[in-house]
């Protein structure tokens, strides 16, 4: 077995072990808050290792999509965080009826 | 050898990425959590694109990569913002952890003012 080999192992180890606590965060939840954060850390690893699949075949194919997510990835945290405003605001103005 | 240093940097942003993960796990509540979580969205992937730079050793693909880099250190931040003044407000923050509470006086003399 070379380095490479070895390396991509571990690599592959890491990320396996770091998408399965995210989803196990994501799951658990309690709150809406941070089942959004576990997915905006789900999508950055899936960034991460966008750039490992392109690191290791030695292409340029996966360069487009990781922009791509970079540039949208923000707008599912952003939208969840408004929900939760406004579910709030709602909850407030029954409680001082 | 170019190809093995690409991936001792990969490898380093997968440890970040893996940091990032047992943070979310174990921190009690949204602000730590928060803490945790901003690691693989600027340090590990400023590696990991380092990495892929290195890998294909080409100027066009590090004219892809510093928008993505640059993309992501802009967005970071206002998520973790919203999100962090959403918990904030709703309580999901633990009150016994805060030191100084500068927001809730000025929530506080803006509810009073109107």
């Amino acid at each position: 077995m070379t380095v490479q080999a070895v390396l991509i192992a571990a690599i592959a180890l890491v990320f396996t072990v770091a998408a399965l606590l995210a989803l196990i965060r994501m799951i658990k939840g309690p709150s809406i808050l941070d089942r959004a954060i576990a997915s905006d850390v789900l999508l950055s690893e899936v960034l991460c290792i966008l750039g490992t699949e392109a690191v290791i075949n030695e292409h340029t194919y996966t360069l487009p999509i990781m922009l791509m997510i970079a540039a949208t990835g923000i707008l599912g945290t952003v939208a969840v965080a408004r929900f939760v405003a406004r579910r709030d605001r709602a909850q407030q103005t029954e409680g001082e009826q | 050898m170019t190809q093995t240093i690409a991936l001792v940097l990969v490898l380093i942003g997968a440890l970040l990425c893996l940091t990032a993960s047992i943070g979310l796990l174990r921190f009690p509540d949204v602000p730590a959590r928060l803490h945790a979580a901003t690691k693989p969205q600027v340090l590990g992937m400023m590696i990991i694109a380092v990495g892929v730079a290195v890998a294909l050793h080409s100027w066009t693909a590090f004219a892809f990569l510093v928008p993505v880099v640059l993309i992501q250190l802009a967005t970071a931040p206002i998520s973790a913002h919203m999100v962090a003044r959403q918990a904030y407000r709703n309580g999901s923050v633990d009150r016994d952890t805060i030191v100084i509470d500068e927001l809730a006086d000025d929530i506080e003399a803006q509810r009073d003012s109107g």
